[in-house]
């Protein structure tokens, strides 16, 4: 017989205050995952970032001064106290490229969200719905997609198209779609099947207003979880194409551009590359742990019970 | 006769597949008259929820197609309308309850939205008050207690009972003439499946439609049905009034059929079964199809398929061993 040990009053008053003091997921029900606290500030801190730049930062971000080039950040042996986060090879101050980089970054994710996941959905939705050679057609473009290599493509866009806002939200947006537009197409294959469905058919209603009044509402939970998931493939997708140089043209800052920019005195001045790094890291991170998150809330299968 | 709203004659829907055709209905007539239940009953895999889909024309995906047939509403055949004509003749003139309450209703909108739908195409350019009153009069018409507080319901707070009557509801507010219902309360509890038939037949003394109630149950059918007609394979076998094919069956397999339901009296011994499988409808005999299966088979059955023999008023049956009346 096993001797099960039984807590003393101690251990279970202790327990108690641990409990209140600082919940932990298994002493919560099963199901409803902790809301990441953590991952929200950084999200809203970088969105405000981004929205109040030009109230928030210190300097402007493309004004030089050469005088103040390569400072390291404050709290190190010659820092000033003018440059927080110290400033780069033109004298720039680093804080104030950081938080004006953040609007980049987050314009960027916006529209080619907006644009690569709007098409996915809408082709999604059609192939699954629709089938047969529509279905197969679809489906082949989106294998096509997925075998090119996207940075590749981005920079030949870039050269062909020059740099810019526009090419990179496009290359950004041809990498997205393919994969927004296989997971929507699996759900709507599983609707399908659904009576209502069919029930839909019996009222009248045509295809057309099927697929936007009973197949859209029905993914558009995926859609949102999907979303939130690519925000931070977005992120590191304009990063890599601006280090590449296929992004923004300098001197607007980017986040990416600002490592690009870093990379070559990483040994002596290697603040001026690894804050933007941080920067990307806990943005993406964040984003990340909040889809996660949102899609274990949003998962059918613990809502219906 | 002058009060049919709904006549099928030998309709033929196969499916057309790779590996060659599959005859689920084939050669299938009957009519439907104002204000009447005629059951469709048959074993799994016989044709009924075929021949509902066919007279919708929602033929499933692959390679189904009705080939051969018509079928007449209000004495127009409506296999020979265009796709828009059918969106308007559905929902209106036609329309169809289907067996799981959990699937027949789009879960992100409310129950009152989903009516709204239905009620909508009816009464274009009514304003959205009239239509929410209308569909809380149609939730109150399928006996839903208290409908002003479930019109704003989402189907997942209701039970399956009433989700089935709300999708009830949605079928009949177009007030079509004939309402097709597959096993509506097949996935219903036994205790709701009563009220949910009681129900129909009330909906339909109120506005005279016709219903085709596909079951597979005999007790549902002796509940339900003026008519029944029993399928066999892809055909319909025997049709009559309930009371008749009851009390004097004509055809081996409804015999076998109704033999097989379980008494409430006598002793509880074993149930009695129909030895063997139904003909594989890719291979159907040039015979009688119930043949191979039959205790009273003999050599003219295997040869030839029976013609239909009127047995009684409005009795038919396809067999070689009953003789006209």
């Amino acid at each position: 017989m096993a001797i099960i040990e039984r807590p003393s009053v101690a251990q279970q008053r202790w327990s108690l205050w641990r409990a209140m003091v600082w919940p932990r997921r298994d002493a919560a029900p099963r199901r409803a995952a902790r809301v990441p606290w953590v991952p929200i500030t950084i999200i809203s801190v970088i969105v405000v970032m981004a929205l109040f730049a030009p109230l928030l930062a210190p300097y402007s971000p493309i004004d030089q001064t050469l005088r103040d080039k390569l400072l390291p950040p404050a709290w190190m042996a010659g820092g000033s106290d003018k440059y927080l986060l110290g400033t780069d090879a033109f004298g720039r101050d680093i804080l104030s490229r950081l938080i004006y980089g953040a609007r980049v970054s987050l314009i960027v994710a916006l529209l080619a969200l907006t644009a690569g996941g709007g098409v996915g959905l809408a082709i999604g939705i059609v192939a699954g719905y629709v089938g047969g050679a529509v279905d197969s057609v679809l489906m082949r473009l989106v294998d096509a997609a997925f075998t090119f290599p996207a940075i590749l493509f981005a920079l030949l866009l870039a050269v062909t198209m020059g740099q810019g806002l526009g090419t990179l939200v496009i290359a950004i947006s041809l990498l997205l779609w393919a994969s927004f537009a296989r997971v929507i197409r699996g759900e709507v294959l599983a609707l399908r099947q659904r009576d209502f469905v069919a029930l839909a058919k019996v009222r009248g209603c045509s295809s057309l207003r099927i697929m936007a009044t009973h197949i859209l509402p029905n993914v558009l939970n995926t859609f949102m979880v999907l979303v939130t998931l690519n925000i931070g493939v977005v992120i590191i997708a304009e990063a890599t194409l601006s280090f590449l140089g296929a992004g923004i043209p300098p001197p607007t800052p980017t986040w990416g551009l600002m490592i690009s920019e870093g990379r070559g005195r990483i040994a002596d001045a290697w603040w001026v590359a690894l804050i933007p790094g941080i920067a990307i890291t806990l943005l993406v991170l964040s984003v990340n742990l909040f889809g996660d998150w949102l899609r274990d809330r949003l998962d059918p299968r613990l809502r219906q019970l | 006769m002058s009060d049919t709203v709904l006549e099928v004659r030998d309709l033929h829907t196969h499916f057309f597949l790779r590996r060659g055709v599959v005859k689920a209905v084939d050669g299938v007539s009957f009519s439907l008259r104002r204000g009447e239940v005629l059951g469709l009953v048959g074993e799994s895999g016989c044709g009924k929820s075929l021949t509902a889909l066919s007279l919708m024309r929602l033929l499933p995906k692959g390679g189904a197609r009705t080939i051969k047939g018509e079928v007449l509403l209000g004495g127009e055949n409506i296999l020979e309308r265009t796709p828009a004509e059918m969106r308007e003749i559905r929902g209106r003139r036609i329309s169809m309850v289907l067996q799981d309450p959990q699937t027949s209703l789009n879960p992100v909108f409310s129950v009152g939205d989903q009516l709204r739908e239905a009620i909508e195409r009816r009464r274009k350019g009514a304003s959205l008050s009239e239509i929410m009153k209308e569909a809380v009069a149609a939730l109150r018409r399928v006996e839903i207690a208290a409908p002003e507080q479930r019109i704003g319901q989402y189907p997942h707070q209701m039970s399956g009972g009433m989700k089935q009557r709300v999708v009830g509801a949605i079928a009949i507010s177009g007030e079509p003439e004939v309402l097709i219902a597959d096993e509506p309360t097949t996935a219903l509890d036994v205790t709701i499946q009563l009220q949910y038939l009681k129900l129909l037949k009330r909906l339909q003394a109120e506005n005279g439609m016709a219903i085709l109630f596909i079951t597979h149950d005999f007790g549902v059918v002796g509940r339900m049905c003026d008519r029944v007609a029993v399928m066999y394979a892809g055909r319909i076998v025997e049709c009559g009034p309930v009371k008749q094919i009851f009390e004097a069956p004509s055809h081996p397999y409804t015999r076998a059929l109704i033999a097989s339901v379980p008494k409430m009296t006598g002793s509880a011994g074993r149930l009695t079964t129909i030895e063997g499988q139904p003909p594989s409808l890719m291979d159907l005999p040039a015979g009688c199809r119930f043949a191979s299966r039959c205790a009273h088979v003999e050599q003219h059955c295997l040869d030839a398929y029976p013609g239909t023999v009127r047995v009684g008023d409005e009795h038919t049956a396809d067999c070689w061993k009953v003789s006209a009346s």
